[in-house]
């Protein structure tokens, strides 16, 4: 056996194989834990992105609500606003990035969606100037899914002009409610912070001289 | 011998070092994850936040105070109501002819226990007009 050219010994190798396989270990299980928390931190961030952008939107929306007719009662009312425990229907512009349509008539709903969940869908229609049937523009945005239960409550002053409790109906569209609350119980850990709403009829809108925040109060000239 | 190979203990000692670094980048990995955690605390707090502002006194006039509540079992709020700019003389001089009334709204919105405990701040002005803040 020459001198010069000795290899490794059996255990050696084996001392050698047993070392590198556990640092291979350590390392794919580090590099395993890595990617599962970025992937969840990148659901979670997503989901709250969801969650956030459906707020602002509907925060948006319901606030510039307007005093434009979407319907009329059986006695020729006017109705402005339409408030039920599971959808809302009123009418406002859309943010300017979107097109220059002007008002629209706007649904909020929640619906049955995948999985035995609910959605939160918003709808859009175009309100013709002649009064007929509004147009549907597009099709229907699914603002946030996989929600558990939900219900949306509208509060306003009473005949007295006194705050009022909340409702889970609102009882007389031909006025604006001054609340809206959209309460969501999300699947899994996030959680909907309940979305509370004010109205802020902009006056311009509000042609006669009523002011349809406080109710039917037309001043009276009695002299 | 020309060719000397590594002898077990440099072996063992580049392993160890490599360990090292590979723990500091976990940590820096965990760290992430921690602060992303907590931005989206921070977020939920300025939803709820938001809520409480632009909800409060929507249906009456605010009243100069304090209050607190719980948004849930996690968001505790503190909203404290000052006349603003105060009645002190030496604050800014108030036009004498106006019948509106500014007042500042501070949100403290709580989370978390013990020196796990965050808070965050808010602050908003309302304007009330007299005649608005006379009604009962």
């Amino acid at each position: 056996m020459k001198r010069a050219v000795r290899g490794f010994s059996l255990l050696e190798i084996l001392a050698a194989l047993a070392l590198l396989a556990l640092l291979l270990v350590g390392v794919y299980t580090g590099v395993r834990a890595a990617i599962r928390s970025v992937n969840v931190g990148s659901a979670a961030i997503g989901r709250l992105d969801q969650i956030r952008s459906a707020q602002q939107l509907l925060r948006r929306e319901v606030m510039q609500s307007m005093a434009v007719p979407l319907a009329h009662n059986d006695q020729g009312d006017n109705l402005y606003f339409v408030g039920e425990p599971n959808q809302l229907r009123f009418v406002a512009p859309l943010p300017g990035y979107l097109g220059k349509l002007g008002p629209q008539l706007q649904q909020v709903s929640l619906e049955s969606g995948a999985n035995g969940t609910l959605q939160l869908v918003a709808r859009f229609a175009l309100l013709p100037p002649d009064g007929s049937a509004p147009q549907p523009l597009g099709e229907p945005e699914i603002l946030l899914d996989g929600i558990r239960s939900g219900a949306i409550s509208y509060r306003g002053l009473d005949e007295h002009g006194r705050p009022a409790d909340w409702q889970s109906e609102w009882p007389d569209g031909r006025q604006l409610p001054l609340l809206v609350r959209i309460e969501l119980q999300l699947d899994g850990r996030d959680a909907w912070p309940v979305l509370e709403v004010p109205l802020k009829v902009d006056p311009s809108a509000n042609r006669g001289a009523m002011n349809l925040l406080r109710g039917l109060r037309i001043p009276t000239v009695t002299q | 011998m020309r060719q000397r190979g590594f002898s077990l203990l440099e072996v063992i000692a580049a392993v160890l070092l490599l360990a090292l670094a590979f723990a500091a980048l976990m940590q820096v990995a965990a760290s992430a994850t921690n602060l992303t955690a907590r931005a989206a605390e921070r977020s939920e707090a300025a939803l709820w936040a938001r809520s409480k502002l632009d909800s409060a006194f929507a249906l009456r006039a605010p009243q100069p105070g304090q209050s607190e509540g719980s948004f849930d079992a996690l968001y505790r709020w503190r909203l404290t109501v000052t006349s603003w700019p105060g009645n002190e003389p030496a604050g800014p001089a108030r036009p004498a002819q106006t019948n509106l009334q500014l007042y500042r709204l501070d949100l403290e919105v709580l989370w978390g226990q013990g020196r796990q405990q965050r808070h965050a701040h808010f602050s908003s002005l309302r304007v009330v007009s007299a005649h608005d803040a006379n009604t009962p």
